[in-house]
């Protein structure tokens, strides 16, 4: 970071040099251009891992906003509003004399300084719900993922002998860690498959094609479709596999699809690295 | 000198390239945190709550006793939270006005305690950070008016002495399953809350006492997340390498050195030309 203002600094020394400045701009922009395939190559590599291997994005998932208005909320924590409750915007009876009709602009207040200093509209919306349950637990049993044509049932994954995740056995079906949540309820839920087999593409080969905002589907083994939005997708070499942030605590209903990615390390028999995508539960439907 | 001078620039210009070829430099997402909101003011019926950060102003109508929001993601930085009587204009004096500071990547709960005569807001820092295998962590926050401060016991057994009003305990493992819970007074045995906590593997809870002012005292368990149940170790061993490209190509990083690398050479030379055109000029 410290060497790019330098840049320009150095430049304004040789300015008065103009004709050496000319051939400097040239050979920057020269520098330019080559550095922009650079760096075009590397979000090429982000997007398509398999075959070029991507640059590892160690970052967390995002936080995402809370959901958008409109999301079923069965369950909500809050009570509900008991009649009588003045609605928002709307004149109370009761408020002191002195507080300015509505329209009417209100003098500066310094009590709320921070608050009215900046034009910032306020923003009125009931509180975030702390549930969206979408039912009682029931376990997952297909996935979909209309971006990247994959549909497959749901086999139960626990831990191998070694203490790590199962992955299944089947190369053309997803399974789901038991040892999780169960998809559509608080807790990240995790969904593994393979990237290919010996001879072919495996269920998860486009997992790499996702991007955020794409829709996951998992369907109940109650009817329940829960609708998933992916907010991240990351690769990460398998020695520092984020563990805290696929299987750590989140506070909403979360989904992690894993697979492999990266270079395949022909004396290990194995790929380089694991590909993560990140998503929220953004909706149900029966 | 000059030749000195462009060699000194072609080195900062690559240094400052090498630099921009790392992934994750440049163009970061702008920082965030998790801020949720609780009020256990036991006889503040229902308030109007704003909250102000570097993007958002936002007001909560109504918010009731024990009401626990959801966590919301905001920009990282300064923050101000305001409780109003519900209805009453923006611009009027706050009830309650606590500010703070809030850090990228953190997650936050700020919680109204108090009577509605001696109302006052805790911001408290909340660590979502995975559990040890088959515990749960929980910490406790003492928001129950008019009593002394606590100890408080589970299973029997005092894990966090003298709390006192409107002060948080930091996260403890505890074991999972049912556990018993008691507020004692403090260093008696003076039972003013008990209860009974069921504890799953790998959640982070929080648990409020409250009541009194006319509410019934309790303990108000309220999630903050939820981790698996048993932490499987290291990566997963998914692909066999059937469509891997043939293991004759270079690696990414190695290809992105030698372009960084080829592009000053090329850049170094181009000075260099130039140099000695001006020079021909020159003379």
């Amino acid at each position: 970071m410290g060497a790019v203002p330098a840049a320009p600094e150095r430049e304004l020394t040789v300015r008065r040099r103009r004709p050496a400045r000319l051939g400097l701009a040239a050979a920057t922009a020269a520098l330019a251009l080559l550095l922009g395939a650079c760096a075009q190559r590397t979000t090429a590599g982000a997007g398509a891992s398999g075959s070029a291997p991507a640059p590892a994005t160690l970052a967390a998932p995002p936080i995402l906003a809370p959901l958008p208005a409109g999301v079923p909320t069965p369950g909500l924590l809050a009570p509900a509003v008991p009649a009588g409750v003045p609605a928002p915007g709307v004149p109370t009876p009761g408020v002191p004399a002195g507080v300015p009709a509505p329209g009417v602009p209100a003098p500066p207040d310094a009590s709320t300084s921070t608050a009215s200093a900046k034009s910032l509209r306020i923003e009125v919306a009931p509180l975030p719900s702390q549930v969206m349950s979408p039912g009682p637990p029931s376990p997952p049993a297909r996935l979909s993922i209309p971006a990247i044509g994959v549909r497959s049932s749901l086999v139960g994954l626990g831990l191998a002998g070694d203490g790590s995740m199962e992955v299944p056995v089947d190369y053309g079906r997803a399974g789901w860690f038991t040892e999780g949540t169960l998809p559509g309820e608080t807790g990240p839920a995790v969904i593994a498959g393979h990237v290919d087999s010996k001879t072919g593409p495996a269920v998860f080969y486009r997992l790499r094609d996702l991007r955020r905002g794409d829709t996951i589907h998992v369907d109940r083994a109650d009817g329940v479709r829960l609708r998933f939005v992916v907010e991240e997708r990351a690769q990460y070499p398998k020695a520092s596999f984020p563990s805290a942030a696929v299987y750590g605590p989140v506070p909403w209903s979360a989904l992690r699809l894993v697979t492999c990615g990266g270079e395949f390390d022909r004396a290990r028999g194995s790929y380089r690295d694991n590909v993560v995508v990140y998503a929220r539960l953004a909706g149900f439907s029966r | 000198m000059g030749r000195y001078k462009l060699r000194a620039l072609a080195g900062a210009v690559m240094a400052a390239a090498a630099l921009a070829a790392l992934p994750g430099v440049a163009g970061a997402a702008p920082k965030q945190a998790m801020v949720r909101i609780a009020h256990f003011s036991p006889d503040a019926e229902y308030v109007d709550v704003y909250v102000v950060t570097l993007n958002r102003k936002q007001m909560f109508p109504n918010v009731f006793y024990k009401n626990v929001s959801a966590y919301w993601a905001v920009n990282a930085g300064p923050f101000t939270y305001e409780v109003r009587p519900a209805g009453v204009s923006a611009t009027t004096a706050p009830v309650v006005r606590l500010t703070g500071d809030l850090k990228p990547g953190g997650a936050y709960t700020v919680v109204a305690v108090g009577k509605k005569t001696d109302l006052s807001a805790v911001l408290l820092s909340d660590d979502l950070s995975p559990t040890d295998r088959n515990s749960t962590k929980v910490r406790f926050l003492d928001a129950a008016v008019d009593l002394p401060p606590l100890d408080i016991a589970v299973g029997g057994k005092v894990v966090s002495p003298g709390v006192s009003f409107s002060s948080s305990t930091g996260y403890r493992q505890l074991p999972t399953g049912l556990v018993r819970l008691e507020a004692r007074k403090a260093g008696g045995t003076d039972v003013v809350i008990r209860d009974e906590l069921s504890l799953k593997a790998g959640t982070v809870n929080s648990v409020a006492l409250i009541g009194g002012a006319g509410q019934p005292r309790e303990a108000f368990r309220f999630a903050d997340a939820t981790g698996v149940r048993t932490m499987p170790s290291g990566a997963l061993r998914t692909g066999d390498g059937g469509m891997a490209p043939s293991p004759s190509r270079q690696p990414a990083a190695l290809g992105l050195l030698t372009m960084a690398g080829a592009a000053a050479l090329g850049g170094a030379a181009l000075a260099r030309w130039a140099l000695s055109r001006r020079r021909r000029n020159a003379s």
